[in-house]
């Protein structure tokens, strides 16, 4: 968010989706591990629209906050500031450990065109002087998109740099977000919507959502590179889901259930395939399902042939 | 190179400008420490050796380190530098994966400061001292941005009682090729099995590039060392490392070769953690590996007999001052 946004309008809902009062609506979906689960994260309606339109977001009651989603996407609205933003974030990604990716999407000040769309590369808290560095996508990914050092403030400022963005909420999202996910899976991007030229006055949320169009081709291209990078990972779902039936059925201690899953991982690799679960299960006991599986392993030659 | 990050200390420095003018395209990101972006916390290294970034650093503090214990060939005073942190290859047992968070490459732009304390290194001794480089990284891979060798070579050819290795599996030997060999200076290819190159050191050149490069410089006069290390376990050990040694012995004048060492696959406990946790399903990681003396590797008669068959195909064709086994 950029300041000049009236925080009244935060109660604004986008057009098309009338409230019932006391309704909401409930968004099945069934997540695996190899999913990939984008939160977008702004701070009023004025940016949330052009996603929750695009991307047929539908509202979602989660622990009071204003949370959207799709199969695919997720979109929090935090409220205006840095705290707003942190915490939001927190009780999110405590709450739903299946996202994978944050996007932090908002307009945003700067001495740049308006309504040019920036990638942080940087995001500083000018409070603090804390800071981070996303790890950027590759520059064909994002068409090529101007990366830029978002310093978030406290109070709105107009002292316009080179290079530099500023917004009020970035900070927030990237302190709480890097507990939970990597640099490569929290992002930022901003949008103009001030700048020597127009100033902070200016701003009205027609202005922002209009704005905010230029956006959703960025934060989609980010979401789809985060998607196909997620592919390449370590897609362990099958041995995972097999471990949670064996633990389900035999009694593991923490470190049996540990070496169940390594033993699974070998054989899996020396193999190709997981062991029948007929053979393992009438074992009962973690011990003796261990020695069957260490003996398999032993059994299975490592070989490297061209 | 799509994003190369500068340190503001370096960014006039003429090499810095001169990699940058490489990657005109880039994002050109100024910071202030290579550590904030290097060191930050919660990276993910797998995610990152997809699309590593490049960061332009000055180098601080200590650049000259003493080698580990048995890391050495022949030579007294043994030290390893780098200016370089990561390597572009990927091969599945680098402990360069457990050691940083990231998979930036790092490059250190301020050779001449390295060349310094190398040279005030080795007149600290009376015999000769040894300077390995490649501890932490490949030597030569990234030689075409860098352009380390060239640094590095004007430096070692006024320092005759100074030796360099050069470790490397790349074939970026421009360089070298381009002037007189020294005698100070030996090219050490790591070598292995091409099937263990095409399952676990991703991205290498093949050992026959390897092999050739090999041959390239032998004839242009360079010495060359030959490093078996890390040697892998597989059933087909023998029948896999048997080969090798018969193409290495038929490829290269052996008698010239300076120096053969051996080592079998051992990584620091934590090291290993972590490689099972970026890679789970990677072969070697299936093979029997137990903590020993603090490192996980194989069991001792394992070990054993695949250091007995390696030495004696070695005994065949090499003379024993030629060979070091590492430990
Ligand atoms: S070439 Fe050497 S430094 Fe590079 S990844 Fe392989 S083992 Fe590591």
């Amino acid at each position: 968010m950029r300041r000049g946004v009236s925080p009244h309008e935060s109660g604004h809902r986008p057009a098309g989706r009338p409230a019932l009062a006391g309704q909401s609506v409930r968004v099945a979906i069934q997540y695996t591990s190899a999913m990939s689960l984008v939160c977008i994260i702004t701070a009023l309606p004025a940016e949330s629209r052009v996603f929750i339109d695009a991307l047929k977001l539908r509202h979602v009651p989660l622990r009071g906050l204003r949370l959207y989603a799709s199969e695919h996407y997720l979109l929090l609205q935090s409220g205006i500031g840095k705290l707003n933003a942190a915490s939001a974030t927190a009780a999110l990604l405590q709450t739903r450990p299946d996202v994978t990716a944050v996007i932090n999407a908002g307009i945003g000040g700067g001495k740049a065109e308006l309504g040019s769309v920036h990638l942080a590369h940087q995001i500083q808290d000018a409070a603090s002087g804390r800071q981070w560095y996303p790890h950027l996508p590759p520059q064909r990914t994002v068409g090529h998109m101007p990366s830029c050092s978002i310093h978030t403030l406290d109070k709105p400022d107009s002292a316009y740099t080179d290079g530099v963005l500023f917004d009020m909420e970035a900070a927030g999202i990237f302190s709480a977000a890097s507990t939970y996910l990597s640099t490569e899976a929290v992002h930022a991007v901003k949008v103009i919507s001030d700048n020597p030229e127009q100033g902070l006055d200016a701003i009205t949320p027609e202005l922002a959502t209009q704005l905010m169009q230029a956006s959703l081709p960025a934060v989609r291209q980010l979401s789809d590179w985060h998607r196909a990078a997620g592919r390449h990972g370590n897609d362990d779902s099958a041995i995972e889901q097999y471990h949670q039936d064996i633990i389900a059925v035999v009694r593991h201690s923490v470190s049996d259930a540990h070496q169940l899953r390594r033993l699974l991982q070998q054989h899996q690799t020396l193999t190709g395939k997981t062991p029948e679960p007929q053979q393992l299960l009438p074992l009962a006991t973690a011990r003796k399902i261990r020695l069957h599986l260490q003996n398999a392993v032993q059994a299975a030659p490592l070989r490297y042939e061209l | 190179m799509d994003t190369v990050y500068i340190e503001r200390e370096v960014q006039s420095h003429p090499r810095t400008e001169r990699i940058c003018q490489r990657y005109p395209n880039a994002r050109h990101i100024l910071i202030e420490r290579h550590t904030d972006v290097f060191n930050a916390r919660s990276q993910d290294f797998r995610q990152q050796k997809s699309n590593p970034a490049l960061i332009l650093a000055h180098k601080a503090g200590k650049r000259i380190h003493a080698t580990p214990p048995g890391y050495h060939v022949g030579g007294q005073h043994n030290y390893y530098f780098s200016h370089m942190l990561n390597c572009v290859y990927d091969c599945r047992y680098c402990f360069l994966q457990g050691m940083y968070q990231s998979a930036n490459h790092v490059v250190y732009v301020n050779s001449e400061d390295f060349m310094q304390d190398i040279t005030s290194t080795a007149a600290r001794h009376d015999t000769d001292s040894w300077f390995f480089s490649g501890y932490d990284c490949d030597s030569l891979a990234l030689d075409p941005i860098t352009r380390f060798v060239d640094d590095c070579l004007e430096h070692f050819e006024q320092l005759p009682h100074a030796w360099l290795e050069l470790r490397t599996k790349s074939t970026q030997i421009r360089p070298l090729l381009a002037r007189a060999p020294l005698p100070n200076v030996v090219v050490a290819y790591s070598l292995s099995p091409q099937a263990i190159v095409a399952a676990e050191e991703h991205g290498t050149p093949s050992l026959a590039k390897r092999l050739d490069a090999l041959q390239r410089l032998q004839a242009h006069g360079w010495k060359v060392g030959l490093r078996f290390d890390p040697l892998l376990y597989a059933e087909n050990f023998e029948e896999l490392y048997g080969e090798l040694f018969d193409t290495v012995f038929a490829a290269l004048d052996i008698a010239a070769v300076h120096s053969v060492s051996l080592g079998v696959f051992r990584l620091p406990k934590g090291f290993h953690k972590k490689l099972l946790r970026l890679y789970p399903k990677a072969r070697l990681l299936a093979a029997p590996i137990e903590p020993r003396e603090g490192m996980m590797t194989y069991p001792e008669e394992t070990e054993r007999r695949m250091r007995h068959f390696c030495q004696s195909r070695l005994d065949t064709a090499i003379r024993p001052d030629q060979f070091f086994p590492c430990s």
